[in-house]
């Protein structure tokens, strides 16, 4: 679902606006234990996730 | 037969400033220019006898009854097909036209069964009172002659008989059914005496083209065309005006009635939705309400697999908060949560929401418009500033293109298409996409000038290429952008969508559409005059939902399509109150009125009005309900009015959600499929039972009224504040009236809403405040919600869901004009004569290729499991794509839906599956267990009833 998400924002030219934009979805629709779930997800498969650019890097600005 | 309590003006009302005053039996009257005679004379209280004319209906001058004198002009004309001029004068009454009028009485009677004692219209009949006005005391001809009187009944519809021998032949019913249906079902045949009313080509009623809206006898002036409950029960002696609670049309109705029976349901002609007409469903199909199959007392039970237990309200009550308050204390304050309903009442929501907010502790409340139009809310919030659609149904009357997109309003929204089809007939053009040759595209004196016949899941790449041309063709109006949008994300989106690879050619492959067609199409709606869009859940349950909403909302801006009346971005939505679920915080990170729960300044209005401290981290939504509780941290669940076991995509993955749970409380009518997982059944109300208000797609909120006591004892809302007293968040009130004022007070857009002044107005289309004290019938008008409209770009994704070798087929599924949603209300009525299981429908060619012919029994698997159901081989389909509706629980339709859902909103895909069709012989195993399942709980909730009993 987060790819899903970065799909949606990876048109927006300004790449920080994009990251901006999907950290934002993330805080404002997801719930604690989504973002913990992905969060422990990560961590079990850390460099192999398949979680791309744009929503990891969004990911990781987002309190835990 | 018109309503017991309407009267009728004898022509319809003439719109228009200029005032024209004529003079009629010596009182001077003024009317709106084209005004008939007889409806200025109406209007002044002096009655003129007439037969063939309605208000419901343009006049037609057959019956000869309604003659008038009028001074200049030959002969006695109709008053009804005669417009008023200035300074006519009319005289309605001397002694040559009451001999006129008793001699056209005289030939009616002489061919008219002299039944009264008996007929079911005596006391309501036109024709009688007719009879008694022109002071009718014999008929010279006789009653030997040559008649009608030995004509047989049809009484092959279930609702209605039509008994030929009783009718006038005023062609009230013909005309209804063209005027106000719009489906051309019935004609007059045969010429002069020999003339019959006739369905069809003089086949029964039900083996027509009819759709038994009930036009006809609503038009009726004698007992020709009857209700069989009318007939049944007689003339009713009071009548209830109501809101039906079937789609998102929001049918106003007059609840005729018998002391607590309803007599028949009659569309009033004051609604402000349906002015007078409705469908099947609102009219006749409310026989579920006094099912048998209702379940009228609380019942519990330890396991799933214990038999039920009839109790009292206090025991179950109290044993539900017992088990949620365990179950919060050993698993966390978040291990439970509720499901509000589209079918329940915005008090009932509101009380549901707040009860889990507050109650519970947490934000775990999601409501069924999560698989359904969750996507509108999320797309037209951010591009416009507000998650509704943006005009009054009125409004399609003024348009001059329709653009359908995803939506099937001739089944979904009945009433609604005969409004639109009446604009259509007037000449409005139309853009059709819809992979499915839906009846729209070609019904009488109507045929779409665009069919985007596109590949499921292909919404936004559609969409993208219609911009495209807009864009590219200079068809933009620049004006609207630059006044009324954001400049920046305009050019943003504008640079996108001039991108080759959005253009008709290099999405023709993608789409399926040729590429000319979307060109014209695109042409006709940027060009065509107002421009309206009307889209349902064609649109919404894909894997982009919301992208393909923005992506209509970029158009209409592009276009200045909004903002006035005539165009704007509708959404239909399913169900009757889905607008109202989403409006009163049924979602998990909003509170009533869109407002998000991290809001410190919201939260703290809830806080104050409720006492207590709310969570400002958004809940879980319901696929993450079933996630949790498959892993096991989410154990409780109160389902208010809903089906998820039915209506959620994947039932295997549902189903196992509900059986990890250890308390499943469901309030409803029915044992319905999730019920079936339940360990507390509190048995819910009809629309029929209680008070409250119900909130149509047009942002319209109109009242529901009691016209009975609740069977079970209480109305819905009074149910879930007996649980939340018991849960220890006490809740007090006495009338629904009290929760809206409520909600009136803590959510700006409602602030002038009260239950005194839809009383007062009939209805009211919020943002009803300071802002708009009357309501809002159009939205955006001048300014966005948001201040300036935004664009938003919408790159086409391709759905994961991807056909192959093994799943060549697309499956997309769908509603049908008889049987409304998890049909648990329909199925429980004579609809099912119509449709009484669910079909796949399948292109002759892939039938061919399968070895399929028409009835066969066909599997149909997907990648999440599959379901055996019988054939319908139509060209209505495409090569490729096949279609079922979800009517019918055995059917398993959401057996083989996936779990791929909306990358926003998680409404999930239920338009797109890869599916695999092949002939068969026996259900399928999933079916095998359904079967098995059901038939235990059947049995278990036997055991209760004969538990009772024993007693």
């Amino acid at each position: 679902m987060a790819n899903d998400i970065g799909h949606f924002f990876r048109t927006e030219p300004v790449r920080e606006d994009a990251v901006a934009a999907i950290a934002n979805h993330m805080s404002k629709y997801w719930t604690r234990r989504m973002r913990e779930k992905l969060r422990a997800y990560l961590a079990r498969t850390a460099g192999g996730s398949g979680l791309e650019d744009l929503p990891s890097e969004a990911f990781q600005r987002l309190e835990p | 037969m018109l309503s017991i309590v309407e009267k009728d003006l004898g022509t319809p009302a003439r719109e228009g400033t200029k005032l024209v005053t004529l003079t009629i039996d010596g009182t001077e009257v003024s009317v709106p220019e084209g005004t008939s005679v007889m409806r200025a004379a109406a209007l002044a209280d002096i009655k003129v006898p007439r037969l063939c004319a309605t208000d419901q209906l343009e006049a037609f001058g057959s019956c000869r009854l309604c003659l008038v004198q009028i001074e200049g002009m030959k002969g006695l004309p109709a008053s009804c097909t005669t417009p008023v001029a200035q300074g006519m004068k009319v005289t309605t009454q001397n002694q040559q036209i009451a001999d006129v009028r008793r001699g056209v009485m005289e030939l009616y009677i002489s061919d008219h069964p002299l039944d009264c004692l008996t007929c079911p219209a005596n006391g309501h009949c036109e024709l009688q009172d007719m009879a008694g006005v022109v002071g009718l005391r014999e008929v010279r001809y006789g009653y030997e002659g040559v008649n009608h009187l030995a004509a047989q009944k049809d009484e092959s519809n279930p609702y209605f008989t039509f008994d030929p021998s009783k009718c006038i032949v005023c062609s009230r019913c013909v005309r209804a059914c063209d005027e106000r249906q719009g489906t051309l079902a019935l004609t007059i045949q045969g010429r002069g005496f020999a003339s019959t009313v006739s369905a069809s080509q003089d086949v029964p009623f039900m083996d027509s083209e009819c759709v038994s809206c009930g036009a006809c006898i609503q038009a009726c002036p004698t007992a020709t065309l009857s209700e069989k409950s009318l007939i049944e029960k007689g003339q009713a002696e009071h009548s209830i005006t109501t809101t039906c609670a079937y789609c998102g049309v929001g049918c106003s109705f007059r609840a005729e009635m018998k002391g607590e029976e309803v007599v028949r349901m009659v569309p009033n002609m004051d609604g402000h939705a349906n002015h007078g007409h409705s469908c099947v469903k609102g009219r006749f199909a409310i026989g579920y309400a006094t099912h048998k199959d209702r379940i009228l007392k609380p019942m519990i039970r330890a396991k799933i697999s214990d038999p039920w237990r009839e109790v009292g309200w206090e025991e179950a009550i109290g044993h539900a908060a017992s088990e949620l308050k365990r179950i919060q204390g050993k698993y966390g304050v978040n291990s439970i949560g509720g499901i509000t309903s589209s079918r329940c009442t915005n008090e009932e929501t509101y009380l549901v929401q707040k009860l889990v907010r507050a109650g519970f502790g947490n934000n775990n409340v999601d409501t069924c418009a999560r698989v359904c139009h969750s996507p509108t809310g999320y797309g037209l919030k951010n591009t416009l500033g507000e998650s509704a659609g943006t005009q009054n149904f009125d409004s399609v009357m003024k348009a001059d293109v329709i653009f359908v997109i995803g939506a099937n309003p001739t089944d979904g929204h009945p009433v609604f298409a005969s409004m639109m089809k009446r604009r259509l007939r007037q000449g409005a053009k139309l853009i059709i996409a819809d992979p499915r040759r839906i009846d729209l595209v070609r019904t009488p004196h109507i045929e779409a000038d665009y069919h985007l016949k596109l590949r499921p899941g292909t919404n936004v790449a559609l969409l993208d290429s219609l911009a495209h041309v807009i864009v590219k063709e200079g068809l933009v109006n620049e004006d609207f952008v630059r006044a009324r949008c954001e400049i920046p994300a305009f050019e943003k989106w504008r640079d996108f969508v001039s991108q080759e690879r959005n253009s008709p050619e290099a999405m023709e492959s993608v789409t399926g559409v040729p590429a000319a067609m979307v060109r014209g199409a695109a042409r006709l709606y940027a060009t065509g005059g107002n421009g309206a869009i009307f889209y349902g859940l064609g649109v919404t349950e894909h894997s982009q939902g919301s992208t393909a909403v923005m992506g209509i909302a970029n158009l209409a801006m592009a276009t200045a399509n909004v903002g006035k009346e005539g165009v704007g971005v509708n959404p239909l939505r399913g169900q009757n109150n889905v607008q109202g679920s989403c409006d009163m915080g049924s979602f998990p990170h909003e509170f009533p009125g869109y407002r998000h729960v991290s809001d410190d300044s919201v939260r703290g209005s809830f806080e104050k009005a409720w006492g207590l401290t709310l969570q400002s981290e958004p809940g879980l939504r319901i696929p993450n309900m079933f996630e949790a509780a498959l892993d096991g941290d989410f154990k409780a669940l109160y389902i208010e009015g809903e089906d998820i076991a039915q209506s959620d995509p994947n039932t295997q993955h549902v189903t196992a959600a509900l059986t990890s749970m250890e308390c499943v409380i469901v309030q409803d009518l029915f044992l319905n499929e999730s019920a079936k997982f339940a360990h507390v059944f509190l048995p819910g109300s009809s629309f029929l039972e209680k008070d409250g208000t119900f909130t149509n797609a047009e942002r319209r909120i109109s009242l529901v009224r009691k016209t009975m006591k609740p069977k079970s004892g209480y109305a819905d809302w009074e149910i879930t504040q007996l649980l939340s007293n018991a849960m220890g968040f006490p809740m007090s009130y006495k009338h629904p009236s009290e929760i809206m004022d409520e909600i009136a007070a803590l959510t700006p857009t409602f602030t002038g809403v009260s239950f005194a002044r839809i009383e007062e107005m009939g209805s009211i289309q919020w943002p009803c405040n300071p802002q708009h004290p009357d309501g809002t019938p159009t939205m955006h008008v001048g300014e966005f919600v948001r201040g300036k409209g935004r664009f938003l770009v919408t790159e086409y994704v391709p759905t994961e869901e991807k056909v192959n070798a093994r799943y060549p087929l697309i499956l997309t599924t769908g509603r049908i004009l008889s049987q409304y949603n998890v049909g648990a209300q329909t199925r429980r009525t004579e609809n099912s004569l119509w449709h009484d299981e669910d079909r796949l429908e399948i292109h002759p060619h892939d039938a061919e290729e399968r070895g399929i012919e028409q009835d066969d029994w066909v599997g149909i698997a997907s990648r999440a499991g599959d379901t055996v159901l019988r054939a319908k081989v139509t060209d209505r389909m495409q090569p490729g794509v096949v279609y079922t509706t979800f009517h019918f629980p055995e059917s398993g339709a959401n057996v083989i839906t996936t779990d791929n859902s909306d990358w926003a909103t998680n409404c999930p895909e239920y338009k797109v599956t890869a599916v695999q069709v092949t002939r068969v012989n026996q259900p399928s195993e999933w079916q095998k267990r359904f079967r098995e399942f059901s038939e235990k709980q059947e049995e278990l909730l036997r055991q209760a009833d004969a538990t009772l009993a024993a007693k």
